[in-house]
């Protein structure tokens, strides 16, 4: 008998948003009816280009945004429910932290507003001034603070009041490796606990470590979503494995393919990386669709800076001695 | 409860770290310093607390009224436009915990400067008050009084009487109705010739006192003031009798004054026994020359309960000045949630600047007179300016019972401001108004999107 699936903790159906200028009228389509579900205990990561509707469906889950159609449930709760908002961590893309307050003091402010007790909210704020190690620079206000201090503190004001579901907009931005070495075990380590993690990143190598299921928006359309295994696997080409397979064995089945095929065969299973995927996806899609609303998917050099590539004009660089 | 205190802690904060505070202290630490100085008065102690309390209270309030405008536009409208709202509204907090928060953080920084602002000019008022140098000085004690006005006679019947008489003369149109501005002329015109006292005739006002007034320790004083039928300056002879009820003797005051001049007598303690009405009564011996005398409806008699809790009614002075900077702390908060910052501003702007305006808005409500031709006749409003009359009745009824709790008029001029005064303010101010404010910022703040890109 299989396990059963854990309960969904985010359902988004059907969810189109559109932003409207002062008289009302349509100026962004910025959601084109979304539809995906998140279950308790996972890591989901949100990926697409700049304008895709990453940001947009992130404030829509916390309540910051309406859906214009379609909708949405948090934890089996309407997002702008504020009761379910004691559930939710949230760190936001940018550090919108009051600059005058104290790491110690910024902490304390939202403790107590996510409704802590004090002697909890004292020993939380401790605790995790020490896991993000600026207990040492509590007492200095966040506005003398570097973008990735502050993006720490964004990151333990997120949870603070140890939450169910956790949501991070591009969590990594501003921090050194290890930072996000450190951060990429954290997400692993809540994960294991329980806890539902949805984040969205451009740093696609942080969403392959720690995500296990993906969606791709691209123009406020999600182009390819599932198990991250399952959509970085080639799925036509198959792959013999062996266990423990003898030299001689190898040699046999090399010699056989090289005289049907007359080439020298890797035996492997090859998986696409996750960039390859994103590319791929977001290519289909563009020839999908019409001009996006947000940035295109790949640059396109001004004229003035074309020219041609280096090393059809130069010759290559000398080796150092 | 925690969580609006939090924020509440959180605006003050927010406030303290912005320059508009300190430039706040410091215009306020110059007010202090040299209006005291430069206001000298007419050398009496009365004059120097009606120049000293009028300037100086009025300059800190104006400050504070424009610092807390400013300050609440900002709480919101510029958290809103730096994002830090976004996270606010991320946690388990309700739109109205956000308003109220910021509200009371809001008033608490203004009711520190107002406060410690009036402790400091009522400490020296105190010290500035000229010396009493002759035994009639003492009249001038500092005291403060609370104004007693008649009992307003029906007139409905000799007013019925007189319009039926205007009808049937041709003054007014036989058929439909009258305008109200022909109503209150008629009504001021009638009340004026029953206060009309030609020579040896006489008037009587009645009084209902509380029963606190007429104290041994808090005595009364009758301030009056009329005009005469002659422009010559002499002064007319005049008999004042106080009686309570019919048992009990009146007591009687001969007097000459002068017309046109505000006269105070104080009077002995004990005229009223407790209950029922007293009656004033005037009688004019002007004679020789004979005079008439006219005591203006509802501004020429009056009688003054003294009392001497001077700090006291100062401090009810500041908590209804308190109640008026709530109140716009609500309105520049709830512009804050409609609108961006400049915007919010120019809003809340234009709320204080249709305060001060009250005054002149009443005036063309009330007279429904928009001009006053060459000849001096009042031209009614035509078509053009009714629906602007309409506009201004309407401002009216809002802005009226508002303008009536000028509190800094009134400790100027030593009136006395009761708990009731100060339950009105409140009510009217924070309960009444800032409730309405309150209502208009929670709709905006559930409406707004504040996740919005900053871009549209």
């Amino acid at each position: 008998m299989s396990n059963p699936e854990p309960p969904a903790v985010i359902t988004v159906d059907g969810v189109h948003k559109i932003f409207r200028d002062f008289w009302g009228r349509p100026k962004v389509h910025a959601l084109n009816g979304i539809h995906f579900q998140v279950r308790q205990g996972r890591v989901f990561g949100l990926l697409g280009p700049n304008g895709s509707g990453k940001s947009t469906t992130m404030k829509l889950l916390l309540g910051l945004l309406r859906p214009s159609r379609g909708s949405l449930k948090i934890l089996n709760a309407d997002p702008q429910d504020v009761g379910v908002k004691s559930r939710i961590g949230y760190m936001p893309e940018e550090s919108y932290l009051y600059p005058y307050l104290s790491p110690d003091e910024t902490l304390r402010l939202y403790g107590q507003l996510l409704g802590l007790s004090e002697h909890e909210n004292r020993t939380r704020t401790e605790e995790l001034l020490e896991m993000i190690g600026l207990t040492h620079a509590r007492r200095r206000p966040v506005g003398e603070f570097s973008k990735g201090m502050a993006r720490r503190i964004s990151l333990a004001q997120a949870l603070l009041n140890d939450p169910e579901l956790i949501l991070l907009d591009e969590p990594t931005a501003g921090l050194d490796p290890l930072g996000c070495r450190q951060f990429k075990d954290l997400i692993l380590h809540l994960a294991r606990r329980g806890k539902t993690i949805v984040l969205c990143s451009h740093l696609l190598a942080d969403v392959e470590d720690v995500c296990d299921r993906i969606a791709i928006l691209y123009n406020g359309r999600i182009c390819a979503d599932g198990r991250m295994r399952d959509l970085l696997q080639e799925s036509r080409i198959c792959r013999l494995s062996i266990r423990q397979p003898s030299p001689a064995l190898i040699d046999e089945l090399q010699q056989t393919i090289r005289k049907t095929t007359g080439q020298e065969a890797a035996i492997d299973h090859p998986s696409r990386s996750l960039e390859d995927l994103f590319l791929s996806a977001i290519r289909s899609a563009e020839a999908d669709q019409t001009r996006p609303s947000g940035a295109l998917p790949e640059g396109r050099l001004a004229p003035f800076l074309s020219g041609p590539p280096v090393s059809e004009t130069t010759p290559p660089a000398a080796s150092p001695p | 409860m925690k969580k609006i205190v939090a924020l509440a802690v959180l605006t003050l904060r927010s406030a303290l770290n912005s320059r508009i505070v300190l430039i706040l202290g410091l215009l306020l630490t110059l007010v202090l310093s040299l209006f005291p100085l430069h206001l000298q008065g007419d050398g009496t102690a009365p004059g120097r607390i009606r120049i000293l309390l009028e300037y100086t209270l009025g300059a800190i309030v104006t400050l504070l009224s424009f610092s807390i405008a400013w300050t609440a536009c900002n709480a919101v409208a510029r958290e809103a436009a730096d994002r830090q709202l976004q996270l606010v509204l991320t946690k388990p907090v309700t739109r109205l915990q956000i308003w109220l928060g910021k509200w009371l953080g809001l008033i608490a920084l203004h009711s520190a400067f107002l406060f410690t602002a009036g402790l400091i000019l009522y400490f020296i008022l105190l010290g500035s008050l000229p010396k009493a140098t002759s035994p009639s000085a003492k009249d001038w004690e500092w005291a403060h009084y609370q104004v007693l006005n008649p009992t307003t006679e029906s007139i409905a019947s000799a007013l019925d009487h007189r319009l039926e008489e205007a009808r049937q003369k041709g003054q007014l149109p036989s058929k439909g109705p009258i305008p109200q501005r022909t109503v209150n002329y008629y009504s001021l015109e009638i009340r004026r010739s029953l206060a009309t006292l030609a020579p040896t005739t006489h008037f009587a006002w009645s009084f209902e006192l509380p029963p606190e007034a007429d104290k041994p320790a808090a005595p009364l004083r009758l301030r009056y003031q009329f005009s005469a039928s002659r422009w010559e300056r002499n002064p007319v002879p005049l008999v004042w009798r106080f009686q309570s009820s019919t048992n009990v003797p009146a007591f009687v005051l001969h007097q000459t004054a002068y017309a046109e001049q505000i006269w105070e007598l104080p009077l002995p303690p004990g005229l009223h026994p407790g209950t029922g009405p007293l009656l004033v009564t005037c009688e004019n011996f002007a004679t020789n020359p004979p005079t008439t005398l006219i005591f203006e409806p509802d501004q020429s008699i009056h009688l003054l309960a003294t009392h001497h809790d001077n700090g006291l009614n100062y401090f009810r002075g500041l908590l209804v000045l308190m109640a008026r900077l709530a109140f716009f702390a609500a309105v520049g908060l709830t512009a804050g949630c409609l609108f961006s910052t400049p915007t919010a501003l120019f809003f809340t702007l234009f709320i204080l600047i249709l305060l001060s305006l009250g005054t002149s808005i009443r005036e063309v409500a009330e007279s429904g007179v928009f001009t006053i031709s060459h000849e001096g006749e009042e031209i009614g409003a035509g078509a053009f300016e009714t629906p602007i009359l309409a506009v201004h009745r309407a401002a009216n009824s809002i802005l009226d019972p508002i303008q009536s709790l000028d509190v800094i008029h009134q400790l100027g001029g030593q009136e006395r401001i009761s708990w009731a005064d100060v339950g009105r303010a409140w009510r009217l101010y924070v309960a009444l108004w800032g409730g309405i404010f309150l209502l208009a910022g929670l709709a905006a703040l559930r409406r707004r999107e504040f996740g919005k890109p900053e871009n549209l």
